[in-house]
């Protein structure tokens, strides 16, 4: 594993653009907040993935993007873009889910009898049982092919954070799959 | 396997591939995101809110119409009137009129109750005590409930054993219920308060807030939320609908204790709304929590709510005041499990419906 001092830097040209982005969108201007959109929809995505049932995140997506949408005069801090509406992903699954008549925790348990082969669903599955943070990051990385370095700089993650929940994830995922099988 | 080019590959993607890597990646492929633009022109939730407030609109017209007929604006200055009737319907089952007793004597039904009574109810029996217009009480197990005031302004009782389900509609800090041990004092909510023994007491806030005061602390516990009442004041606030570990661990919390053990399946166990307990914690005296078990549950705190942006996630883990109370503001909302929608909130509050994880825990304990 490389050491934390050779990873690379943030990518400080992109969080001005973010900056930008942002605050042009704040004035109404729709060009701006579609390019924020296409930055940032994979990480919203990921996130409503990892906490929501699966044939809802299309929709969550769009209701968490309209929220941002409408809040975006109450953002301070135009370079946390990322992070804020990563929260925003979070909250709008996290009320969706008790807004149901019938409440079910996200099962934590990976199913008992697994194909040989590795299985969609049953992947999926074993990611959502994991941990809260291991679960998003990995999701990030597996199905929305987002590098570390983008992970942590769409979230606002630390760039150790994020290796080490892609290392440790990764290690217990594993444990799960191999004992499925 | 080559561990090195798996973790290279895992961080870049871009990076040489690594089979096992890529083999989830193939099996996950078909939840990526598609490719979209957004569309400005429609928003779900609005169609969908349009829908609810109709029919919420509809039935909050069809229960005025009845609420209206037994509640009324009384703007005398006569104390509020607290009445214990439907004898033989609790919250569960029936009791028969002799198992509810005034002061000593058997009950009849719509029996007003003043200011210095005891209202009892065998074990095993339940009734319900009306609060003027600021709601019902529910008692079981053996309670004994005095009313210890009824002035226009407030009211005030007293639990003495057993247990009581409150759900208060008065506006906040109308009403109150005091044990031997301490005070809920309502904020606009339903919950239950529980006399276990005589040095615990119990609060499981299920609707609303409850502010929980005792040994010189004031503690607000938020819907979804428990806490264990002794001679200390209250003690750490816990999820309802935490595992039995978790709960178990926050009720033996004890300053002055060795609390090693306690903290430890805390962080294991916490989830998000579990942050109210962590946060909790760092309120301790560092005497209570020494600084280096507060930076593990800070860095706990962070994994499960990521900090607003890298420099906050700096100033958090250095234990800057300034950057931690910015931090509970953004924790807050996760605290409750009230529910978000208006709708939703109305249908709680007329017990039609309950979270899950509190029914769950209810469930567990009985």
């Amino acid at each position: 594993m490389a050491a934390l001092n050779e990873l690379p830097e943030r990518d400080i040209a992109s969080q001005r653009e973010v900056v930008s982005l942002v605050r042009r969108a704040s004035t109404g201007d729709r060009a701006a907040f579609g390019e924020l959109y296409q930055q940032h929809v994979r990480m919203v995505h990921g996130i409503l993935l990892a906490n929501s049932d699966e044939d809802d995140v299309r929709d969550l997506v769009h209701d968490v993007f309209v929220s941002a949408l409408e809040k975006l005069h109450t953002l301070k801090e135009p370079a946390a873009f990322g992070s804020w509406v990563a929260t925003i992903a979070r909250n709008t699954a996290r009320m969706e889910r008790r807004n149901r008549l019938k409440l079910v925790p996200l099962d934590e348990s990976i199913p008992a009898a697994a194909p040989a082969t590795l299985d969609g669903p049953q992947v999926l599955a074993a990611i959502r049982s994991l941990p809260d943070a291991y679960r998003e990051t990995l999701l990030l990385r597996l199905v929305e092919d987002m590098s570390g370095a983008e992970i942590a700089e769409r979230t606002g993650l630390a760039l150790g954070s994020v290796r080490v929940n892609l290392h440790r994830g990764m290690a217990i995922l594993r444990e799960r799959l191999r004992g499925a099988r | 396997m080559n561990k090195s080019s798996m973790d290279e590959y895992l961080w870049d993607p871009d990076s040489p591939p690594s089979p096992d890597v890529q083999q989830l990646e193939a099996a996950l492929a078909r939840y990526r995101a598609p490719v979209s633009t957004f569309d400005f022109t429609f928003d779900r939730r609005r169609a969908r809110r349009r829908m609810f407030r109709i029919g919420a609109a509809i039935a909050a017209s069809m229960i005025l119409l009845v609420v209206g007929q037994t509640f009324w604006v009384n703007r005398s200055d006569r104390p509020w009137t607290v009445r214990a009737y439907d004898v033989g319907r609790g919250i569960k089952g029936s009791s028969a009129e002799s198992e509810v007793f005034v002061n000593g004597s058997a009950m009849r039904s719509n029996t007003v109750i003043s200011a210095g009574t005891t209202v009892a109810v065998r074990a095993g029996a339940s009734a319900r005590l009306s609060v003027a217009r600021l709601g019902d009480v529910y008692i079981s197990k053996g309670a004994q409930l005095r009313v210890i005031d009824t002035n226009d302004g407030s009211v005030q009782l007293a639990l003495d054993g057993g247990e009581m389900h409150a759900r208060i509609w008065a506006p906040p800090r109308v009403f109150s219920v005091s044990t031997a041990l301490g005070t809920a004092v309502d904020l606009g909510c339903v919950y239950t308060l529980r006399v276990v023994n005589d040095s615990v007491h119990e609060l499981e806030v299920l609707y609303g807030a409850v502010e929980l005061r005792g040994a010189s602390r004031a503690l607000p516990i938020p819907a979804g939320v428990g806490a264990t009442l002794t001679s200390r004041g209250p003690g750490l606030p816990f999820p309802l609908g935490a595992t039995r570990e978790f709960i178990q661990a926050a009720r033996a919390f004890r300053v002055g204790d060795d609390n090693t053990e306690v903290l430890r399946v805390l962080r294991r166990d916490a989830d998000a709304q579990g942050t109210v307990t962590l946060w909790t914690l760092l309120q301790h005296s560092a005497d209570a929590v020494p600084d280096s078990a507060r930076r593990q549950i800070v860095a706990r705190m962070l994994e499960l709510v990521p900090a607003a942006s890298s420099a906050e996630h700096n100033a958090i883990t250095q234990l800057d005041e300034d950057a931690l109370a910015r931090y509970r503001v953004q924790m807050e909302p996760l605290w409750s499990s009230e529910p978000n929608s208006p709708w939703r909130r109305f249908l709680v509050r007329w017990r039609l419906v309950k979270p899950a994880a509190v029914l769950q825990h209810m469930d567990a304990e009985r």
